[in-house]
């Protein structure tokens, strides 16, 4: 029910219950992403194999282990802080920029400073920064 | 991070997770101990769906932890119940695939296990096609309207049989070089009756996978005995049958050990050699007669056992006997020709040679006692030679060594008796 590549309802992650239409399309996903011809020629012989030739398809199908792990959940909910921005309740501390954040987006050729946590942070030390600083960019795209 | 945080942060979803992961962890675990050794890579992760159905299993989650702590036999026990019967169709679906990926795996190093494997997969796809209606279900999902209904339920009740077929393949590919993975697979298709009992199967679907199992073990031996068959064909159609007939038909003998003394090879040799053997009798050439047959004594004592414990298979019965009467002429003494020579007879009772033979041996013992009593005879000697006389005159009366035994007898009869 299998050959030697394996099952091919396990080796692309097809569900054999969810028939030919199912499987047209993950193959096509499957071929729009492969990055050679020799697994576009694979994966348009998997095709012609499963969708072509239903006794093969159920045999195939009988071969593969079947899906009985329980379905995965919806992954955890963001971070409050991000909840906090959607909606819109932004404090001032979801703003600032971590010492160690801060380091990593600063261009290389600035030398480090010495570590003093608040004191050489520019928001807790000096006004805040405007809006086309480096810092402030990197922080907007960082919570999108 | 307080109590209500964890429990916020620790969703159904997540333990649902967690699961998967440590099944997944299990199956790993469960396939290192089954497969070691093997180079097959591990089963696909949807098999670790398996995990999750062994422990709903009662004790199940008892051996899923003992497998976590590196004791993994209670979970692999989990795979060897003593009945399918009443195993979910997912469980056993789950096992069918898994045993026969273990069967796989150890088919080069370790045959023995793999066939006790393979016998597991095809007992969880036989109480499948028992249990029907997965398999159904399951068909019409998958092909959908693409083949009428009746169509895929046929299709669905065959596929387990198909692994039986899968199996005969394997044993015949196996044949013609003796391989061990070959023998392993010929081993678990005389097995399909274990593995329908394991299944708790009825009997109508029994008789049908025995059935499929026997002819694809016949097909597979058949496969191994035709080089051989071929070549003394060859040998025949160059006048070389004697010559050659025993290097090609010796042949037979390893092959009928790597097929587990199936009766087959039984079968094949006697039709094949007793023709042979005939031409040399007739000869006369006693010592290359010997050489003919002797090798295959052992395998012609099992046949002749397998005639005497099944009256079914008296098809065979004279042939056997004419072998035995073939070893019965080339005897050392008259005490061993018959022995051997009873055997002949008690095997096929209405063996012409064997009766010829029989009678003459009998004779010429009566002969021999009478000559060595010429002036007294001891009663009890007189009696023997009378009965085995009779006994002779019985089996084949026209025997020319009768009327002389006769005469012998009466001249004794007439001497003082003690």
């Amino acid at each position: 029910m299998s050959d030697e590549r394996g099952n091919p309802f396990e080796r692309y992650g097809l569900d054999p219950r969810e028939g030919a239409r199912a499987i047209t399309e993950r193959l096509r996903e499957l071929a729009e992403d492969a990055t050679d011809d020799t697994a576009r020629t694979e994966l348009r012989a998997t095709w012609e194999e499963l969708t072509m030739h239903p006794a093969r398809r159920l045999r195939a199908a009988l071969g593969a282990h079947p899906e009985t792990r329980p379905a995965l959940g919806a992954p955890p909910p963001r971070p409050a802080r991000a909840a906090a921005i959607d909606g819109g309740d932004l404090a001032w501390r979801e703003l600032v920029v971590l010492p160690s954040v801060r380091a990593g987006l600063t261009p290389r050729a600035a030398a480090p400073k010495p570590r003093d946590p608040w004191g050489d942070d520019r928001i807790l030390a000096s006004p805040a920064p405007s809006a086309e600083t480096p810092a402030s960019k990197e922080t907007r795209t960082d919570v999108r | 991070m307080s109590g209500d945080a964890a429990s916020v942060a620790f969703r159904a979803e997540d333990e649902v997770l967690l699961r998967r992961l440590e099944d997944d962890d299990l199956l790993a675990r469960l396939w290192a101990w089954h497969a070691a050794g093997a180079r097959r890579p591990r089963p696909h992760a949807r098999a670790a769906g398996m995990i999750a159905l062994l422990r709903a299993l009662p004790d199940g989650e008892h051996a899923a932890a003992r497998a976590r702590e590196g004791h993994v036999q209670a979970l692999a026990s989990l795979l060897e119940p003593p009945s399918l019967a009443g195993r979910a169709p997912e469980l056993l679906h789950h096992a069918a695939i898994y045993c026969g990926e273990v069967a796989d795996a150890l088919d080069e190093v370790k045959p023995e296990q793999s066939s006790a494997a393979r016998i597991r997969s095809i007992a969880a796809w036989l109480a499948l096609a028992e249990e029907e209606r997965y398999l159904a279900e399951l068909a019409r999902a998958v092909v959908g309207d693409a083949i009428d209904a009746a169509e895929a339920a046929r299709l669905a009740a065959d596929a387990p049989l198909d692994t039986v077929d899968a199996l005969g393949a394997r044993a015949a590919a196996g044949a013609r070089s003796q391989s061990a993975q070959g023998r392993a697979a010929l081993h678990a298709l005389a097995r399909v009756g274990d593995a329908c009992t394991l299944a708790a199967c009825g009997e109508a679907l029994r008789a049908r996978a025995i059935r499929r199992a026997e002819a694809k073990r016949a097909a597979a031996i058949e496969a191994a005995l035709t080089p051989i068959g071929e070549a003394l064909d060859e040998a025949e159609a160059r006048g070389e049958a004697q010559a050659r007939a025993g290097d090609v038909l010796g042949r037979a003998v390893p092959l009928w050990h790597w097929a587990e003394y199936d009766e087959a090879v039984e079968h094949f040799v006697v039709d094949r050699i007793i023709p042979i053997a005939w031409e040399i009798y007739r000869e006369h050439a006693w010592a290359r007669l010997r050489a003919l047959i002797a090798p295959f004594e052992q395998l012609v004592d099992s046949l002749a056992a397998r005639i005497r414990s099944d009256p079914e298979k008296i098809a065979y019965a004279g042939p056997c006997a004419q072998m035995l009467v073939f070893r019965s002429e080339l005897e050392s003494t008259l005490a061993r020709q018959i022995a051997v020579g009873e055997r002949a007879i008690a095997l096929c009772p209405t063996h012409r040679n064997g009766r010829l033979v029989m009678a003459s041996y009998l004779c010429d013992s009566a002969t021999r006692a009478l000559q060595q009593m010429p002036i007294i005879v001891r009663k009890k000697d007189l009696a023997t030679a009378e009965a085995q006389i009779a006994r002779a005159e019985e089996l084949y009366p026209s025997s020319p060594k009768i009327a002389p035994a006769k005469q012998l007898l009466d001249e004794a009869r007439r001497r003082p008796a003690i």
